[in-house]
């Protein structure tokens, strides 16, 4: 048995877990904390049908299918549990509940998780396509079903609409000008590290420094110097430089951000095959020519492998820049720990996840296309 | 031609070549050849100046190098290398075309020119023109190698241990193949290797050189025949004669010798042999007879022990160690050789390649 199976088998095995956990949470208001309802009681049939699919799925995996029906059967999973989202109205009503609005319970989230995980960890061919068929069943079952206007992370959603879309719009902003300029001035690093070896070791250790600061204590760390110049320097006021907000969670996040993509640049060029560059030059490139044509081309795939790390995690640090100010979905999750509204913290988390992921996989496809044809591209 | 005068390099404390001094004419293949350390490479390096040398000087046809563009120089100087260092994110054709892009060839000579070395290493332009270098064998690649250093038609070639990185058996037919290559192009070929049969093979003048000075420059037969200190003689191995015999052809060495008749009667044969060789109406080479053993009355015909003359001879262009090693195998004194059409043209003797072993090691 390989390790991935081990993987979908222990992901099973957490699907079965869940279920000993309360599925659905009915509220009559924002406010109260609600009544939760273990799946067994709401629909034994579908609480029978779960347990079946998960030991089913990893049973499946023991033998010697390939990914195909593991792949179907994580598939059913999903349907299921947005199948349970959309009859939890009627199951409740059944129960003689009064509810205004309904959460998820840890079993939903759990269940959901794992299944993510378990498509995640199938192999790349029938990875992609399942993945985007479970999207597509979420995103239907979101729009035509009526239970969804039940749902409290969507009607937090409702509720506050135009600050989501705003929050959104600046998580994007932060997240675009550090990686931004942190693939300017981190390509810059790796570069210099490479062409002038003296270079590498200081440049690496402030690099790997940063890295090591707690992201919260750096953007602390950032105020108080920030504060003290926008203070004695009115003129940099007036450019919006502050102790807190913006400019803090810009150079924190672009300090954050300069390590994976110094390091790739840096072992992008180191990388490539000194017999290679000893040819070029044996044969009369010139500096320029080897530099644009040899080591930029090999290059690439590293260094734009390094900008991909980057962002994915760029979009996490920019949610603990809201703690100074600076805005970003982050602030819904920091209001929502506040006044203790889970479903608050959802609105701010969900987008969040579903951002990193949408980027990487966004990254997944344009580093082969931007990379040259006859080097292998890690996918 | 080439010349290196008093060319000395140092790195540091360290001496890597030592006021050395050689010419190698235009249109030969000079093998650069010692222990690793001896300074072979940086000697290689120094003539496209990838390594400046201390001091001396290297000229090509009376210009010396260091007063040529750099970029230029070495558009102008094939370099082989013998970890190919092919650009893998270029394909065939564009790694072939690389020289002539530099110098700026207009595309549709550029691409004739690849199509026409292509053809030249053996490798056909439609089937591997678009291939990926990460799709070719170490064979393959190192043909095109050897391909993009000829792109465009350099009088001076540079090659570091070219096919000292693939199995002996595919290293021989590269080896064989550039032979027939150089004798086409007569490029000035300064070949690095560490291998002496590849050295004795290729070369029209070994050079051997140990910690950084030449301790013998000379044809290979010569070198084999005269090593010049116990260094040379160690390195070229114990069995220098052999290699030695390589080098010479059958025809160097034959004496003509005649066969007699089939239609001879068997009384009439007057040999100094016990077992002499047969040819039929039309000078082919057909077998021996014995002669103790044949009776009055019978032609040398019925007699005859026939053999197949296309195994059993030796070809003038042969190598006298493949004769010799044939002579031992078979158990005689003397073969035949014969021609294309097994037309018996003379023979070889042991004596006769016990003395000019000798002759030539004893000078």
């Amino acid at each position: 048995m390989n390790r991935a199976n081990r993987v979908v088998q222990a992901l099973a095995g957490l699907g079965v877990v869940s279920l000993f956990f309360p599925s659905i949470v009915a509220k009559a208001n924002r406010v109260v904390s609600g009544d939760a309802f273990p799946l067994w009681d709401l629909s034994p049939l579908f609480a029978a049908l779960l347990l079946v699919a998960w030991v089913l799925l990893a049973v499946s995996v023991a033998g010697r299918t390939g990914p195909r029906v593991p792949a179907w059967i994580a598939i059913g999973l999903t349907l299921l549990h947005l199948l349970i989202i959309h009859m939890a109205p009627g199951w409740l009503d059944a129960l003689g509940v009064t509810y205004s609005r309904i959460s998820l319970g840890p079993h939903m989230w759990i269940g959901l998780f794992s299944v993510a995980f378990v498509l995640l960890d199938l192999q790349t061919r029938v990875r992609n396509r399942l993945f985007f068929l479970m999207v597509a069943a979420a995103i239907v079952t979101f729009a035509f079903s009526p239970a969804v206007q039940f749902l409290s992370t969507y009607l937090e959603f409702l509720g506050k609409r135009d600050r989501f879309l705003y929050e959104m719009g600046r998580h994007l902003m932060l997240l675009g000008w550090s990686v931004g300029t942190a693939t300017v001035v981190g390509v810059g690093i790796g570069i210099g590290a490479w062409r002038r070896p003296i270079l590498e070791s200081p440049l690496f250790a402030f690099v790997n420094g940063v890295q090591t600061i707690p992201s919260l204590a750096l953007f602390g760390l950032l105020i108080a110097p920030l504060a003290f110049l926008s203070m004695r320097f009115p003129v940099l006021r007036q450019w919006g430089l502050r102790g807190i907000g913006f400019t803090p969670a810009y150079i924190a996040l672009t300090l954050y951000a300069l390590l994976p993509i110094a390091r790739n640049t840096y072992l992008g060029f180191a990388g490539v095959d000194p017999a290679v560059a000893d040819a070029a030059r044996g044969m009369g490139m010139d500096t320029k020519a080897l530099f644009l044509q040899i080591y930029v081309p090999l290059a690439t795939p590293v260094v734009l492998t390094g900008i991909r790390v980057a962002v994915v995690q760029a979009v996490g640090n920019v949610v603990v820049a809201a703690l100074i100010g600076a805005g970003g979905l982050g602030s819904f999750v920091f209001q929502g720990l506040g006044q203790n509204a889970p479903d608050l913290i959802m609105l701010g988390v969900l987008p969040v996840l579903a951002m990193a992921i949408l980027l990487d996989r966004f990254f997944a496809v344009i580093i082969p296309l931007l990379s040259p044809k006859g080097i292998p591209v890690q996918p | 031609m080439i010349e290196l005068t008093n060319v000395r390099k140092e790195y540091g404390e360290t001496l890597a070549v030592e006021d050395l001094s050689l010419r190698i004419p235009t249109g030969t293949l000079c093998v650069l050849i010692g222990p690793s350390g001896c300074g072979k490479t940086t000697t290689l390096r120094m003539i496209n100046r990838l390594v400046e040398p201390t001091s001396g000087s290297i000229r090509l046809d009376g210009s010396p190098v260091e007063t040529r563009d750099v970029n230029e120089l070495r558009r102008n100087i094939g370099y082989v290398i013998q970890q190919v260092g092919l650009f893998p994110h270029m394909t065939v054709s564009q790694n072939v075309a690389t020289v002539p892009r530099l110098l700026k060839w207009d595309k549709k000579s550029t691409a004739a020119r690849v199509n026409e070395l292509l053809d030249l290493v053996g490798l056909d332009p439609g089937e591997y023109g678009e291939k990926y270098p990460s799709q070719l064998s170490g064979g393959e690649a190192q043909r095109i190698g050897v391909a993009r250093a000829l792109a465009a038609d350099p009088q001076i070639v540079l090659m570091d241990e070219p096919f000292g990185a693939v199995d002996p058996l595919t290293r021989d037919i590269l080896q064989s193949e550039f032979i027939k290559i150089q004798r086409k192009l007569k490029k000035t070929v300064v070949f690095v290797t560490h291998d002496i049969d590849e050295a004795i093979r290729m070369a029209d003048t070994v050079v051997v050189m140990q910690e950084g000075r030449i301790v013998q420059a000379d044809s290979p037969e010569d070198l084999l025949a005269r090593p010049a200190t116990s260094f040379v003689r160690d390195f070229v191995g114990a069995d220098r004669a052999l290699k030695r015999l390589a080098r010479f052809a059958v025809a160097d060495i034959m004496v003509p010798a005649e066969g007699l008749g089939v239609d001879l009667e068997a009384t009439e044969i007057a040999s100094e042999y016990r077992f002499p060789w047969v040819v039929d109406e039309d000078g082919r080479f057909v077998g021996w007879v014995d002669t103790d053993a044949v009776s009055a009355g019978t032609t040398v015909g019925e007699a005859l022990h026939r053999v197949v003359a296309a195994e059993f001879c030796l070809r003038e262009e042969g190598s006298v160690k493949d004769a010799l090693s044939r002579m031992i195998h078979e158990g005689v004194q003397s073969l035949p050789v014969a021609d294309g059409d097994g037309r018996l043209t003379g023979s070889v003797t042991l004596a006769a390649i016990q003395e000019f072993s000798t002759r030539g090691t004893a000078l």
